[in-house]
């Protein structure tokens, strides 16, 4: 393997690790911020809620600002693509995060009912509607985007023609039925990776109902994993001949389409099949360990669980990043999608560098926050009631 | 196709909008962290309580403000995929490396670090929670570092190259980029001008207090720490506006000329025209009050060397129009195949020029057959509106010097424990506006100084924005604009209406309204 293909693959490896730390810890935040409504039915309890994400959401918000800002920088193709193509989808995500801040900070600097009532609700549809749509965008990739270059600028055009696109007609193109379903199971594992950190936080009322909540989670988010594999094997999967310079001829791939082509990876190569396990013995200690009493470690197999999903996603499709559904040739791979060499050396040192030292800080925080045994509750929030959120 | 005219205009009134509604809440967060820290560092070297209320209390604003803080620059990172599509491709590879690493470097350290300043009082020591805050302070200065890096490549492409294969701008060296002057310079100016910001904006509100007569000792301490962050900020703030005007004249002449609607190259040192009104079409001032010598000295510190009026960078342009035109036709052939040695000499020879072809675009379909009046014409509009830009950028300066004069009276005042002059207080208060708006027509004067340019003489707008229809872009500023308006309302009515309660916000039973 020559430099430039090992480091095209490092950067592969750098998105998906950084999507990972999104999805698990931005995760939970998440999922809080879909439950506290529910699950909290006072004032009191849905403020235990909140301030269980309460001193790491905004930290945890930047794994999803990396995760941006990893895909600039390593497949700037994409990034173009995916953001100008899914238009309205993607803005529809921008707009709902922008609930989550204001929702956090300023719900509880004023006392009315009805202002913290519209708060929390705006909290649960920013937690919601971004996990929701992110998943259709997901389910969408296995089942290819419509999208095309022009030859001489590679100018990108989203639809069949090469005419400016009209996005929000677009937007309903995206509503497919596997990516909805898709849609609807990344919100479940949300809902499990929320109540198990809740469950794991909390004592008292707040900690009893999660832990229902991630019983019923876990259990569904087996349930549709594994429907999701068999829905696979009819659904028109790609798969690439490799050839020579792929970054210098990205619009002349050789591309075949079959129907369960996403799976064809797992045969070429077995080891791929631990990430479906992982995602399902992940979900499995969820499950298991909360019904025991060890809500960390119920915490940690829904934590797995995410890792085994994302882990499925990314190797089931790959070397494909986006797949083009109008002109599968101009499909946008690893190989032919990634920066320069300078460019990659010059992400893949800091990340090496960084992401350690944010695993140290960031550890810090939160052993200084929850320190030993320190949980949240109800008393908890009526102790400290001008000071947290 | 190329997109259309108007959805190319409204995705630049889009990122416009976002960019300077972003920049209303950054320089406050840049300023108020390291107010905090001087506030507690006052606090853990005297253990006087007060200390800690004022930080605690300047804080609670601070988060009313970084919360739409965080959620504008949201929006920021959005704006160049959805909207700028062609641009992200085109530059991302070098221009994603600093947004990258600034999220690894400094947004995580100012997040992970903002909920234990607020939530960490009684979980740390005096020393680690002091360590927090400075983190937090670490972490928005050095995140306006990576985005300057980024900006400055926009202004001075510096270490990329052109690629013909991957129809793109490749990394040539991540040094250059991070050590681009005009980076430099424009990280140092923008980050005391925040320092600036927080400053005025505790300074106005403790005036308040002060002319309430109510919590005058909290008032006191806060104008004071104020005074004189705020004194030393604004001086440099200044030098630092100078700086960056070498550094415009040195790498962005024609920006230069821009801004001071110099129109024709004037015997050195030239006058300084104070006032003028630009007229574009005719190429020249209406009516100017000029001081003698002045933009010479000012510009180039020396007596002898001409600054180019803009009229002679148009006939420069009109040359490198033509030579960008020579550099398109190369491209085409080399794109379909013809890499003959002849082709590529060519191309190599005008390669420069290339986004000066390309800006012919606005003019004809087929650039290849551009005739020498649309050439011309291309030539002419290399310019932005430089009436505009002539002025935001004095109401900046204006106002920098308007607010340097509140602080130099305010020190006083303060070293002579002189505490009885309302009209000080007053002055401070209205004041609060100002850096807002200076900061704004600073970034005006900065990006729209730039067009028709994303990417300063190498990729013309009209080709970097996404191929989106203009119904679509202009609904999703609309979307954009009520958003926007009904936060900004909301974080209005928390700023004043907690700056109006004062440290009793705290609820410690020890302030004004709990007495």
């Amino acid at each position: 393997m020559d430099t430039y293909t090992f480091l095209q693959l490092a950067g592969w490896v750098t998105v998906a690790a950084v999507l990972f730390l999104f999805a698990a810890t931005c995760g939970f935040d998440f999922g809080a911020g879909m439950l506290a409504p529910f699950i909290g039915k006072n004032d009191y309890e849905r403020r235990a809620v909140i301030n269980t994400v309460g001193p790491t959401w905004d930290g945890n918000q930047v794994w999803l600002i990396t995760a941006g800002g990893a895909i600039f920088a390593i497949w700037p193709r994409v990034y173009a693509a995916s953001f100008s193509g899914l238009y309205f989808a993607i803005l529809l995500v921008l707009w709902s995060l922008f609930l989550r801040p204001v929702s956090f900070e300023y719900r509880s600097k004023l006392t009315s009912a009805k202002w913290r009532h519209f708060w929390d609700w705006a909290l649960c549809v920013g937690s919601f509607l971004p996990v929701l749509l992110i998943g259709v965008a997901v389910g969408n990739l296995f089942l290819g985007f419509p999208f095309q270059y022009s030859e001489l600028g590679l100018r990108f055009f989203y639809g069949a023609s090469q005419q400016d696109a009209h996005a929000f007609f677009d937007l309903f193109g995206l509503l497919r039925p596997f990516a909805l379903y898709t849609g609807v199971f990344c919100v479940i594992m949300m809902l499990m990776q929320g109540a198990a950190y809740l469950a794991f936080r909390n004592e008292g009322v707040i900690h009893v109902r999660s832990r229902k909540v991630l019983v019923a989670t876990s259990l569904l988010f087996m349930m549709m994993f594994a429907l999701a594999g068999y829905w696979m094997t009819y659904i028109p999967g790609y798969q690439w001949t490799p050839m020579a310079n792929p970054i210098l001829n990205p619009l002349s791939n050789v591309v075949t389409i079959t129907a369960g082509g996403w799976l064809q990876n797992y045969t070429l190569y077995p080891w791929m099949l631990a990430a479906p396990i992982i995602g399902f013995v992940g979900a499995l200690f969820a499950l298991l360990f909360t019904l025991i009493h060890k809500p960390f470690i119920a915490f940690c197999g829904s934590t797995l669980a995410i890792f085994g999903t994302l882990a499925t996603w990314g190797l089931s499709m790959y070397p494909f990043l986006m797949p083009s559904a109008t002109k599968p040739s101009q499909s946008l791979l690893v190989f032919n999608a990634t920066s320069s060499q300078t460019s990659l050396i010059g992400i893949l040192v800091t990340a090496v560098i960084m992401v350690p030292v944010i695993f140290i800080y960031t550890g810090f925080v939160y052993r200084k926050m929850w320190g030993r045994n320190t949980k949240m509750s109800v008393e908890a929030v009526k102790q400290q009631d001008h000071v947290l959120y | 196709m190329l997109p259309s005219v108007l959805s190319v205009d409204i995705a630049r009134l889009q990122f416009a909008i976002a960019a300077s509604f972003h920049f209303l809440f950054v320089p406050l967060t840049l300023g108020l962290t390291w107010i905090l820290f001087t506030m507690e560092c006052a606090y853990v070297k005297t253990g006087k309580q007060i200390y800690k209320d004022m930080t605690r209390f300047w804080g609670k604003l601070f988060g009313i403000n970084f919360a739409l803080g965080v959620l504008t620059g949201l929006t920021m990172e959005f704006q160049f995929g959805t909207n700028w599509a062609y641009y992200s491709q085109f530059v991302g590879d070098i221009f994603g490396t600093p947004l990258a690493i600034e999220g690894l470097v400094a947004f995580m350290l100012e997040s992970t670090f903002v909920g234990i300043f607020f939530f960490g009082w009684d979980k740390l020591s005096k020393k680690q929670h002091l360590a927090a805050t400075f983190c937090l302070a670490l972490g928005s200065s050095l995140s306006a570092l990576l985005i300057l890096v980024a900006n400055g490549f926009m202004q001075h492409p510096t270490g990329a190259y052109f690629d013909v294969e991957t129809m793109r701008m490749q990394t040539s060296n991540l040094l250059q980029l991070f050590l681009n002057p005009v980076a430099q310079i424009g990280f140092a100016h923008t980050v005391i001008a925040g320092y600036t910001t927080g400053a005025v904006f505790v300074l106005g509100i403790s005036g308040y207090y002060l002319i309430k007569g109510r919590d005058i000792d909290f008032a006191k301490r806060s104008f004071a720490v104020a005074a004189g962050f705020g004194l030393v900020a604004s001086i440099m703030v200044m030098f630092m506006g100078d700086q960056n005007g070498l550094v415009v004249y040195k790498d962005q002449p024609e920006k230069l000329a821009v801004i001071e609607a110099e129109w024709d190259t004037q015997p050195p040192p030239a006058n300084f025209n104070l006032i003028a009104f630009p007229d574009q079409k005719a190429q020249k001032n209406n009516f100017a009050i000029q001081i003698p010598d002045f933009l010479g000295l000012l510009v180039t510190h020396s007596w002898t060397i001409p600054i180019k009026g803009l009229k002679e960078y148009i006939a420069g342009n009109e040359l490198r129009v033509a030579n960008g035109q020579k550099a398109y036709m190369a491209l085409v052939k080399i794109r379909a195949g013809d890499k003959s040695p002849q082709t590529m000499a060519t191309f190599n020879q005008y390669k420069n020029d290339l986004g000066f072809g390309m800006l012919l675009t606005n003019y004809t379909s087929d650039i290849a057959k551009a005739t020498p009046a649309q050439i011309k014409e291309a030539a002419t509009n290399t310019l932005p509106d430089v009436a505009s830009v002539f002025w935001t950028f004095r109401v900046m300066v204006g106002l920098a010097l308007l607010m340097a004069l509140l602080f130099v009276i305010s020190i006083v005042m303060v070293l002579r424990k002189s505490w009885s002059h309302k009209w000080l207080y007053y002055f401070a208060l209205i004041s609060v506006p100002f850096p807002f708006i200076a900061s704004v027509c600073g970034w005006f004067v900065t990006e729209h100084g730039r067009q028709p340019w994303t990417v300063y003489n190498v990729l013309p707008t009209p080709i970097s924005s996404s191929s989106i229809a203009s119904a679509d872009v202009i609904a999703s500023l609309i979307i954009f604009t009520l958003f926007y308006s009904a936060l900004f309302t909301v974080e209005l009515y928390l700023m004043f209406k907690f700056s109006r309660l004062g440290p009793s916000a705290l609820h410690l039973g020890r302030y004004h309204w709990e007495k």
